[in-house]
Order: C-alpha cells, then structure tokens, then sequence
C-alpha cells in the first residue's frame, strides 16, 4: 500500500519496511535471544521537490528509517523503490552508485565532519568517490557550492573546529549538495543548534529544496522544526507509522491521539497562552 | 534588598587558560517564592552563572563580584561554609540524571541517604519519607521502585528521581540547569508540569537555566536574557515576550518557528518562498564572503 | 533589521577566540613542560651523537695504549677505556647505533602492526579475531626471551636486532592501533563517509588512520625508549651489536670489568642510557595528557 503524495509520481517510495534486530540477554546460565521490530510495517512516499517531514520521539524507529533508504543498513522486510527501481537490497557497489542521487546531513555537525579535513575537502569528497570532472572543474564546483549554501569562500582552507555549529552544518549541507543528488535524507539536521542558527538553516533547506525539486526527508523529534519545512508529515511511535498528512492537516486537525498529545506536549513560548499537555494513554505510566 | 533570598552584584567569571570573561557584570536578585528563568543560547554564560551560585566553579575558574545566598556570601566561601548549604537549602537539578544519580546504588538508597544525611532520623522514617517523595513525583509503585537502579529506569524517571532528591529536604532555592532537555518531549510535558506544581506549592525558590524560551514561558514569572556573558535584558516574562526591548531578544523571539511567517506550515504558505532572497536569513544585505560580489 | 543582528551573531561564533591550528599548536605545547624537558634532553643527547663523531671522524676506534682508563677531564670529556679510546667519542657512537636500531625497531613495527591493526578493526570479527590471536601468541613470550630466539636462529647483527626489537614491538603497535581505530570507526564523520559513498579503502586511509594517530604516536615515542633498554640488553649479553662497533650495551659489557676502579666506564654509556630514555618517556607521556581530549578540554 502506497499513500499519495503531492504532485507528481513519487521519487521514493517505501513500502512496508521492517526492520528487525536481534537483542541478547546474558543471562547467567545461557543467553536469551529477543527479536524486537526497531521500525514494523511502514509505508512512505516522497515526490520530487517535496519534504517529509518524520517526526519521532527516541525509539520511535525514525532514524533506522532514514539509514535503510541510505542503504547503511538492510531493511528485515519490505521495499524500497527509488525513482522505479527496486533498491531494497543493495549490493555495496549499488549502494555506492547511488550515492550519487540520494545524499545525507546528519543531526551532529560537531560530530559529523571529519576534523582534520578541510572544509573544501569535505565538500569535494563526493565528487572524488564518484569521479566527477577534472581537479579543476571539482574546485569550481566547491567554490559554486559554498556560494550556494552562503559559505564565505575563505572559509575553504579552514578546519572543522574553526567554524560555529551553524556554518558547519552549511558544510554539511554543501557537501550533500556538491553532486546534486535527487534525494536527500537529513537526520535532526538542526537539533544540535541554537535557535537562531536553526532558523537559518531551516531557510537554506527549503530555498535549496525549491530550487532544484530536491526531494527532502526530514527526520526529526522537533515538532515545530518538522511543521516549519514540511509539505507532509509522517508521525512515528514505537516503530510504528500512527499518522500521515499534509503538514496543515497533520498540526491544525492531527487525528491520532498521540499525535495530539505530541503536539500539546511542546510549551507555548507565550507566557498567556495555556500549557496544558495531554497525556497518550499508553505512555501516562511509562512516563 | 536585604530581603532578597539571592542577590548577584557584579558577578565575572573567567576560565582557567581563557583570555576572556565567561561571564561579565551579571546582576540580579531573586525574592522567596520566585522563578526566575535564566535563558540564552550556547556560549551565553547561563550555566555559568548557575555553577558559580553553587560554588561549583570548576577549579581555575575566577569569580568576582558578589553572589549573596540567604546571608551567605558564595563567591570566595571556604567549600566548609558552601557544604552544608548545598543539598539542603541549595539543591540542583542538572541535564542529564545519569550523572547525577550514582549507578552503583538503588534509588531508594540514595534518596534514603541524603534525606539521612540531613536530619532525618531512624532509617524507617527516612523510608517512609522516600515513598512519600516518589509518589509525590508520579511514581505508581514506589516501594518497588526505590529497590530499582538508574540503568533500570527510563531516563524521565531518573530525572523524577532527581527531582524528588533537590525537593526533598524543601530547600530555599534550586538551580535547574536545563532539567528537561534531554527528555522527549512527552515526558518533558509531564516532568515540566511536575515541576511547576511541586515549586510552586514548596515556597521554594528557582533559577531556571534553560535555551527553551518556551520553557521560560510557561514555568517562570520573570526572565533574565544572557548573551555573550553579559545580561541583555531582564523583566516580568509577560512584558518581555510582548514587547522585548532588546534587539538580541527580539531576535531570539523572531527566530521561534511559532513566530515566523512559515509557521502556518508549508502548505498555508502562500506562493513559493525565499525566491525574493538570493542568500539565506543569516547573509541578508551582505555578502556572505570576501571573494562573492552578489 | 533583524537580519543584520543574526549577522553579526553568527559571525562572531566562526572562530571562537582562537587564530589558526598553528597558535593553538604552540599554545599547547608551551602547556606541557614535559614535551619540552623531554624535547630538549633527547635534542642533547642526539646532538652529541651527531657532532663528536663528526668533529674527530675514527676517534672511537683510535686505540692509545699510553692513556687507558683515564679519568674525565685528564683524558677527554669523559674519560678513556681500559685500551685508551676516547669514551665520549664511543658513546656518541654508540648512541647512534642504538638509537638506530630502536628507530628502525618502531617504523618497522608501525607499518606492519599499524596497518595489522587497522585491517583488524575493520575487519568481520572472524578476521579480526584471528589477527589479535595470532599478535596474543607473540605478546606473549617475554620480550627480551623472543628477541633471544630471533637472534639465536638469524644469528647476531645489527640488522637481525633491529628486527628482533620490531616483532617485539608489532603486537603493542597494532593493539593500540586497532582501539584507537575502533574509536575512530564508530565516530560520525565515519559514518557520514560511509553514508555519501565512499569505499573501505578510502575511508580506512583518509579517514580512520589519520584521526587514530595519536595514541600511535604516544605508544612510538615510549617504544623508541625502551628499544634503547632492549638494544642495551641484548648487545651486553653478546647477541646484539658485535665488537669491534660500539653499542651503548656493548659498551657496558666491555667496561664490567674496570667497573670498580674505574667507574666512568660503565657510567658514561649507563647515563646515556638514562637520558635518552627519560627523554623518550617525557615526550611520550606529555603527548598522552596534551592529546588526552578529557583533559584538555576545558568546561564552560
């Protein structure tokens, strides 16, 4: 079962994944083997030029989501159909090939870049996995990115450490960009930074987005993030897929009631504006 | 302001190895019964400002100025003047409860020790005490959880256990660093409502360090904006949300997704956006680099 | 108006208080006496090794009849030998031959037991497992008994000794090696690497290898003193270096006899010894606390 998406034919598809790990209790005579669902029975669809947004709290199995369509791990159960081929299962060849069209931000740019790279290093990386243009035209294309992501260009020689976590994450997104993928997978790309910076970064998804019909999936616990660039929204809990909907629908009318607990959960920053969070009946004793 | 329960005049804090202040010329006091949030981005000085009322600048780090507590002065006190006052009428909750609660001990035994530690007779009326507190922060078995160790118990849980710990000995003041951040946001829903009913039925006092203006809104009567080490604006929480006077204020305001255009979601949105900009928020009316002429 | 505040708010976080690499380089340096006392003792020591061989070129080996067992200062810096060579000139000879061999002892090592324990880390936990075994069975034999076998079954010489110091060495260098990695392995620029596509090669040597170096460099700098120890102990019981080329343990063993009138003999190689691997010890240890992250990171 595939849901619709807005526009046109979808780039991604994924249909009913599932992905199982194994858990091992050692217990004092022998182990006991659990297998647990990280993500059970879940269907999405991105359109080009479309961000899903996937919110989650902590083990809601989003982030496996986003690392089985970036083929970093194989879904138990399930396809994953990418611009009409099937590539659920990759080989580590394929999984690099496509590389080319689907692109990652992960959540850490303190973490995520390599510290003793410079930052036009990191971002021509993917040009050099991929063998594309002479040394030349791969500098130019750098320099062409930075501008795109508003890097200043004497930035180039400069190490990871150097930067604030904002301009980091511009790298980030650079170096994602440099190849021009089709898709790109961002996991809490702003949840590590302040406020402020969020907001800018935030601007910079959906100008890039615009732009080049890039399809976005947006991977975050940050509901009022998530509404800011979505078209739709998808909400997990548990492994489990609760909700899907237009970004409106899904924070003006949600349906499920976790998602309403979800969304009365956040604190209002207005002093005069109530607070008064409902609790999703599974959750009022595990809390 | 002798009736002040805290006053900071002057504060300055500078880090071993650091050619800079981390926090300068910090003032502020706070009465009995108050919550007063402290907020401010990475690298504001905000946490500072909550170690150096406890005492527990880390060692190298010079504090100046004045720190008043309840008579006391902290800044420059012997840790044989800061000791007693710490856990008692000066608790803390800090980010993340695993390092605040020792994994080698049940809960119950350390909320049973502290509560010992300070007064309390008889270990079966510290027991009964500890089931008390757990119940009174949203425990359903309390006799069983106090048997429980952190690692057994989700990280709001911990975070409860917390809470009851720097509430128990019904302190005058608590310094609450972020409690809630590392939580989901569900369980921060339900631990920030604990929060606000235990303080506010307590007679405590509470600084409440936080980035979350949202946070500030709802669990505080005033607020104290930081930035750059330096307090940029302080007032009634209601008056400065309405009408911040500060550009550093108004621009942390501004960045809040509720606040901005875009907050009506995507598909309210009228027509595409951003096309009008050619740099990104952040860049506008600048070149963003020395070597770009756009 | 607004926007020109995010400006300037984001600019002034681009570089937190700091210049380049190269001031927070020496910044860190200056930090750490021992690097420098370290430094500066192996400088001496290696300076000497250089210059007084070149100052008086054969002086090691001039024999003087007339002038044996001399004491420092009537007969050279030093003193003499029982067969009249100039010590200082020896020992700055057999400083070099020491130092060379425990330097060659350690690059050895690390190319192959840093390379062994980076496939190792990298590697499915059957290879893995069969790698570290395998390094387990060497680690095993005391150094000095392993370096002993090689010598016995190859036959003494310097090149053999070399060798013997660096297979002694390879299962140290891996193991440091492969936990370094596995840290690096796990990081999320590693991860970040993988997920934009590139090969194991790629992220093994560009990524992995250049950002574990630090506890290698640790590890090598105390090894280069050891192998100091171990070069001295093995010449002295006669299956290291061979006579007529001077060791600073060969130098030892030849002076054991003049040990009691005529202390110098044995002190002037003995104090070498010392130096050079306090040296090497300071550095290394200093390097451990100054690349320690923990420690150098300071809180906010």
């Amino acid at each position: 079962m595939t849901e619709a998406t807005t526009g046109a034919a979808p780039l991604l598809v994924a249909d009913s994944l599932r992905k199982e790990y194994e858990h091992v209790e050692q217990g004092r005579f022998r182990r006991r083997r659990d297998r647990f669902a990280a993500v059970d029975d879940v269907s999405l669809a991105i359109a080009a030029g479309e961000t899903l947004g996937l919110v989650g709290e902590s083990g809601s199995g989003k982030s496996t989501i986003g690392r089985m369509i970036l083929g970093l791990t194989a879904p138990t159960a399930g396809s994953i159909t990418f611009d009409g081929r099937d590539i659920t299962r990759r080989t580590q060849a394929q999984r690099r090939a496509l590389t080319r069209d689907i692109q990652v931000v992960f959540q850490d740019p303190y973490a995520s870049l390599d510290p003793r790279q410079r930052i036009e290093d990191t971002i021509r990386e993917p040009l050099d996995i991929h063998r594309i243009g002479t040394p030349a035209e791969r500098a130019d294309r750098v320099r062409e990115v930075m501008k795109r992501v508003a890097l200043p260009g004497r930035m180039a020689r400069f190490f990871p450490h150097q930067l604030s976590g904002g301009l980091r994450q511009r790298v980030c997104i650079a170096t994602a960009l440099v190849v021009e993928p089709r898709l790109i997978v961002a996991d809490e790309p702003v949840s590590a930074l302040d406020v402020s910076v969020q907001a800018q970064i935030l601007d910079l998804f959906d100008e890039v987005r615009q732009a080049s019909s890039l399809g976005v999936l947006f991977i975050s616990h940050d509901l009022s993030v998530v509404h800011q660039v979505s078209d739709r929204v998808a909400v997990m809990r548990r492994g489990r897929l609760l909700e899907t909907g237009t970004a409106g629908q899904v924070f003006s009318d949600p349906r499920h009631p976790y998602t309403k607990a979800l969304l009365s959960a956040v604190p209002p920053a207005d002093p005069s504006a109530p607070f008064e969070p409902v609790f999703y009946r599974e959750d009022a004793e595990a809390v | 302001m002798s009736s002040d329960l805290l006053a900071v005049d002057g504060l300055r804090v500078r880090y071993a190895g650091s050619d800079r202040d981390s926090v300068s010329d910090v003032s502020f006091s706070l009465g009995a019964s108050e919550v007063v949030g402290v907020v401010g981005e990475s690298g504001s000085g905000k946490t500072t400002v909550g170690l150096a009322t406890l005492g527990l600048l880390p060692a190298g780090a010079t504090a100046a100025g004045s720190i008043r507590f309840d008579g006391t002065e902290v800044v420059g006190a012997k840790e044989s003047v800061l000791r007693p006052l710490r856990g008692r009428s000066l608790s803390t909750i800090v980010q993340n409860p695993a390092t605040a609660l020792n994994p080698a001990f049940s809960v119950g035994s350390q909320l049973t020790a502290l509560l010992r530690r300070h007064g309390t007779r008889g270990k079966a009326e510290a027991h009964a005490s500890a089931v008390q507190w757990l119940e009174k922060v949203g425990f359903t078995d309390p006799e069983r959880s106090l048997r429980a160790y952190p690692h057994q118990l989700s990280g709001g849980m911990n975070q409860r256990v917390v809470i009851a710990m720097a509430l128990a000995l019904s302190p005058r003041l608590v310094i609450a660093d972020e409690p809630t951040s590392a939580l989901d946001v569900t369980v921060q829903a339900a631990v920030l409502t604990l929060l606000r009913r235990l303080i506010s039925g307590s007679g405590s006092s509470m600084v409440l360090i936080t980035h979350d203006l949202g946070v500030v809104a709802q669990m505080c009567s005033r607020v104290i904006v930081m930035n750059g080490g330096r307090i940029v604006e302080a007032g009634a929480v209601g008056e400065i949300f309405a009408a911040p006077r500060d550009p550093y204020t108004r621009h942390l305001l501004d960045s809040l997704p509720e606040r901005r255009p875009a907050s009506a979601g995507r598909g309210a949105r009228p027509g595409p956006r951003g096309r009008e900009t050619q740099n990104p928020r952040g860049y506008g009316g600048r070149p963003p680099g020395n070597e770009v002429t756009a | 108006m607004t926007d020109q505040t995010v400006n300037l708010h984001e600019i002034s976080q681009e570089v937190p208080g700091t210049a380049g690499p190269a001031r927070r380089w020496h910044r860190g340096l200056a930090r750490r006496g021992e690097i420098v006392a370290g430094g500066v003792l192996v400088a001496i020591v290696v300076l000497i090794a250089v210059i007084v061989p070149l100052a008086e070129p054969g002086a090691d080996t001039k024999i003087n009849p007339a002038g044996g067992l001399a004491a420092p200062g009537a007969g050279g810096l030093l003193g003499t030998d029982q067969l009249g060579r100039d010590l200082l000139a020896r020992v700055a000879v057999g400083f070099r031959i020491s130092l060379s061999i425990s330097l060659g002892a350690v690059v050895f090592a690390v190319l192959v037991g840093g390379v062994l324990g980076l496939i190792a880390a990298t590697s499915p936990r059957a290879l893995d497992g069969f790698i570290m075994r395998v390094l387990d069975v060497i680690m095993s034999f005391p150094a000095l008994l392993l370096a002993i076998v090689m010598v016995a079954l190859l036959g003494p010489g310097v090149v053999v000794l070399l060798f013997a110091i660096g297979v002694v060495y390879v299962p140290i260098i891996a193991r440091v090696m492969r936990g370094a990695a596995l840290q690096t392995a796990q990081q999320a620029y590693v991860e970040s690497a993988r997920a934009r596509g590139a090969g194991r090669l790629r992220i093994l040597f560009l990524h992995i290898a250049p950002n574990s170096l630090g506890p290698l460099i640790v590890q090598s700098s105390i090894l280069v003193g050891l192998g100091i120890i171990l070069e001295a102990g093995l010449s002295f019981v006669g299956l290291g270096v061979q006579p007529p080329t001077p060791s600073l343990g060969l130098l030892l063993a030849s002076g054991r006899d003049y040990m009691a009138t005529s202390p110098w003999v044995v002190a002037d190689p003995a104090v070498a010894i010392c130096l050079a691997v306090l040296g090497f010890t300071l550095i290394g240890d200093g390097l451990q606390s100054w690349l320690d992250p923990q420690k150098a990171a300071i809180g906010r």
